[in-house]
């Protein structure tokens, strides 16, 4: 057993206890789940507890995978730790609060390893505008935007992952999308020269 | 390519779908006619490529740390969800459920007695009980429009004590108990099905005091409260359908109506009014519980 291992096999191991096996997927996955935790979160430490608890409640739970994708099933259980999050969050305001001024302290963008100093900075520019940007979507939209943009979840596994149709997703990602690009018009981040570049660039 | 086409059916919904690579054949086809024609479009299309390779251009962030579980984990964390999530949310929707049964059959039961103790009888045979009915229709008609609150009744025990049958001739200018009278014809002509049921449902017993009391009910909504029989317009109200046959014969006797004694049977409204009381409190729990057990289920299937 070792990382190369496929889904499948590890699935049915872990099943029957093998919790080595298990572990493999976490690693293989975790870097995935915990972006997405971050992005729908904003905020490390309660992205760090929302990943831990989607893989435990992964692992407890292995016997209701019936197959499919285990990535896109994997990815709900973490989106759901993420809203309950958001839900205990509104519940009790003031100590999420106190709980991202926290976070905010660790930056969730580590810098790029970019050539030159001027552009790592208006990459840096960009990146907190689009995150902060993402921030203000809907979290549905969010999630779906995650999934495609960040993950590169295709529209059918993005259904898979949130349980919607086809239609749902491509309307999701549409309005996600455009709401992003109001968004940063207003903020005339996307528009410029610098934006452009990087965008044409790739 | 029309005009129309062009101007009046930008298919900006399918420009995301379109960079994703994610648009049907046909669609597609479609798309890039109206993108040749519209300069517009291919603008909003360019920019939300330009946004899309933006995102995903964003750095993925390295975990903090490895997530991968415990023994302790994995131990402490497995045996739970076989003994909590499964049972509670069997509990939560039998509950619901025998809460809901519980309070089908008090309903049932409460309407049945209080058919029964009117006895179809009144509807079929005697006037007596539809002397009253003119005033229940009033009653009935106010409570149509405007459902009784349940306020009312759960005052309504309170004001029983003593005071009442005073109440009943003091605070009402216009409805003693013969007063009734003078309201009932209009209450028949107004609501011709509305008051249908309240021939049959009308206790004979509480009938003088029903009468004028639903008149008060309907003219004096502010004085409500104090008036014992109350009760027992709403609760005739709520069955109300029982009785379609009655609602002429009910005519015929209004003139009759109203001068029975007002509170002579006050016991018995109490009785049905904490019956009301126990009807709301279950109505109550049985919301909580089946929309406990439709949370936690919704919490099952996400899983």
């Amino acid at each position: 057993m070792d990382t190369d291992t496929p889904d499948p096999d590890l699935i049915a191991r872990a099943r029957h206890g093998d919790l080595t096996a298990f572990n493999v997927l976490v690693e293989r996955y975790q870097t995935g789940v915990y972006n997405v935790c971050l992005r729908m979160l904003s905020a490390p430490a309660a992205a760090e507890d929302a990943s831990q608890e989607a893989f435990i409640s992964a692992y407890r739970s292995l016997e209701r995978f019936r197959g499919g994708s285990f990535r896109a099933w994997l990815f709900r259980i973490a989106a759901n730790a993420c809203y309950d999050e958001i839900r205990r969050r509104k519940a009790r305001p003031a100590l999420s609060l106190d709980r991202t001024a926290d976070d905010d302290e660790r930056p969730i963008d580590p810098p790029d390893a970019a050539p030159s100093m001027e552009e790592r900075a208006a990459n840096v520019e960009l990146h907190g505008a689009l995150a902060d940007a993402l921030k203000q979507l809907p979290d549905e939209q969010r999630l779906a935007i995650v999934l495609c943009d960040v993950q590169g979840f295709d529209y059918a596994e993005i259904a898979e992952t949130m349980r919607v149709s086809l239609g749902t997703v491509k309307s999701r990602i549409s309005r996600a999308r455009s709401r992003l690009r109001v968004i940063l018009l207003e903020r005339r981040e996307l528009l410029s020269d610098t934006v452009r570049q990087s965008g044409e660039d790739q | 390519m029309s005009l129309f086409d062009i101007f009046s059916r930008h298919p900006r919904g399918e420009f995301s779908a379109h960079a994703d690579g994610e648009l049907a054949p046909d669609r597609l086809a479609a798309l890039e006619a109206h993108l040749d024609g519209c300069e517009r479009c291919r603008g909003e299309l360019a920019g939300i490529v330009t946004l899309r390779a933006a995102l995903r251009d964003l750095p993925e962030v390295a975990a903090p740390r490895s997530f991968a579980l415990t023994p302790a984990m994995a131990e402490r964390q497995r045996a739970p969800v076989a003994t909590r999530t499964t049972p509670s949310f069997v509990a939560m929707r039998v509950a619901g459920a025998g809460v809901a049964a519980v309070l089908a059959v008090v309903v049932m039961l409460d309407a049945g007695g209080i058919v029964d103790d009117s006895g179809r009888g009144g509807s079929d045979e005697t006037a007596a009980t539809f002397e009253q009915d003119p005033a229940n229709r009033d009653a009935e008609a106010g409570d149509a429009v405007n459902p009784q609150p349940p306020i009312a009744d759960g005052d309504a025990p309170d004001s029983l004590s003593g005071a009442t049958a005073g109440d009943g001739d003091s605070d009402l200018p216009t409805t003693g108990g013969g007063d009734g009278d003078v309201q009932t014809p209009e209450g028949f002509k107004d609501p011709p099905d509305a008051g249908v049921g309240g021939a049959e449902d009308l206790p004979p017993a509480t009938g003088g005091g029903v009468g004028s009391d639903g008149d008060v009910n309907v003219d004096e909504p502010p004085d409500a409260q104090s008036f014992s029989g109350d009760p027992d317009g709403v609760v005739t109200t709520a069955d109300g359908g029982e009785g379609d046959t009655a609602g002429d014969d009910g005519k015929a006797a209004a003139p009759e109506s109203g001068d029975g004694s007002p509170f002579a049977f006050t016991a018995e409204d109490d009785g049905l009014s904490s019956l009301l009381l126990i009807e709301i409190g279950l109505a109550a729990v049985a919301v909580l519980a089946i929309g406990g057990s439709f949370l936690v289920r919704r919490r099952a299937e996400s899983d």
